[in-house]
């Protein structure tokens, strides 16, 4: 009698608990979704608010994130992580918004305004006003910097600078070569250095 | 190595990723260390800026806010068209009940006026409210010009007309 070898259908790794909520997400268990959004909403909340720059625009791509995650997740495969997933919408739903915004300004020429309504900003003490004075001047530059990135290469930047993401998670999240995301985190330091040289950071040496 | 290091270079000695021989070369040349060190400086300048507050009764509006959302996109949506007419037959039964008992004694309700049925149940729009002496400010009429495009216009001619590249077209140009 000779035995049929049929593979076997991969079985879930019951102790891993990403595998065992997202089978209670799939079955459209509610407290997992509510799980799932305990435990992402800081990170992505933080994440949204580098991209976006506006708290309550960072908390409406979040709460975004997670009803399209709900929504979607039939669609989920498993080829990364949950919270790799989770980034992507994220990303794409912030870089989005950020579009937007460049057309709200293109038609109304208001990026003054926006850019002075930014946050405080808030350094640690290191010597007397006129230091303090100074200090904030360059990181608002900065900040101004960065708020003027490319939607895509702000994203770039965010996660890898702030979120401290590989090049090839980033890759993952974005859906493109890690050679795009490297090049595309290049230029946009690049173009902070210059902005940072603009401000007076660096005094003497040529502009190269 | 003669050549200076590139920029790409620099970058990737502060992110650990080149070591070696651009290492060797950052120590003998003045002006790469120099931008060596302008890079360095302007990312740490970036870690400085702070950070948003997250407070748990902040992180609780949110759970609440997604749990909201959630129930109105499950709520069965009325096509547009139901309120209106639900609307319209609840002032047409009203006007018919309102006929029969005014109706003068001795009159049909046939006879009575069924064009007042049909006027109530037709909202009157006058040339004010469609907007006939309506003036936008500027703010309101760029509001308009920018719902246009971002309701009419595709992805693609959106940055065609801000003159950005597709995101293909842009990985492709960071590929090359």
């Amino acid at each position: 009698m000779t035995l049929a070898l049929k593979p076997r259908p991969m079985s879930r790794d019951r102790s891993d608990p990403e595998a065992v909520l997202l089978d209670r997400l799939r079955a459209g268990d509610e407290m997992a979704f509510e799980e799932l959004v305990r435990q992402h909403q800081e990170a992505l909340v933080r994440f949204a608010y580098r991209l976006v720059g506006d708290l309550d625009e960072a908390s409406d791509v979040a709460q975004e994130t997670f009803i399209r995650a709900y929504e979607r997740i039939a669609d989920f495969r498993g080829g990364s992580t949950l919270y790799t997933w989770l980034y992507r919408i994220a990303y794409n739903r912030a870089i989005s918004l950020l579009r937007r915004r460049r057309v709200r300004r293109f038609l109304r020429l208001d990026l003054d305004q926006e850019l002075s309504e930014g946050v405080e900003l808030q350094l640690v003490a290191t010597g007397d006003a006129a230091t303090q004075v100074a200090q904030n001047e360059l990181l608002r530059h900065v900040e101004v910097a960065i708020e003027t990135l490319p939607p895509r290469q702000r994203g770039i930047f965010v996660m890898r600078h702030y979120e401290g993401m590989s090049l090839a998670q980033i890759a993952k999240v974005v859906g493109r070569s890690e050679g795009a995301i490297r090049a595309g985190y290049f230029h946009a330091v690049r173009k902070l250095r210059v902005a940072a040289r603009e401000s007076g950071l660096f005094e003497g040496g040529e502009e190269s | 190595m003669n050549t200076h290091l590139t920029d790409e270079e620099l970058l990737a000695v502060i992110d650990g990723m080149e070591a070696g021989e651009a290492q060797q070369h950052l120590s003998t040349c003045a002006s790469c260390r120099r931008r060596h060190g302008e890079f360095k400086a302007t990312l740490q300048l970036a870690s400085r800026l702070p950070e948003v507050e997250w407070t748990p009764l902040q992180g609780e509006i949110l759970v609440h806010g997604v749990r909201r959302r959630l129930r109105a996109r499950r709520a069965p949506r009325r096509p547009a068209w139901q309120p209106a007419l639900g609307g319209a037959l609840v002032t047409g039964v009203l006007a018919a009940v309102a006929a029969l008992v005014l109706v003068p004694q001795g009159m049909t309700p046939e006879l009575a006026p069924a064009t007042t049925i049909v006027q109530d149940a037709i909202p009157v729009v006058s040339d004010r409210q469609v907007g006939g002496d309506e003036q936008l400010d500027d703010a309101e009429f760029a509001d308009m010009i920018e719902t246009y495009l971002i309701e009419t216009a595709s992805p693609d001619e959106l940055l065609l007309e801000f003159g950005e590249l597709s995101d293909d077209e842009y990985f492709a140009l960071l590929e090359e």
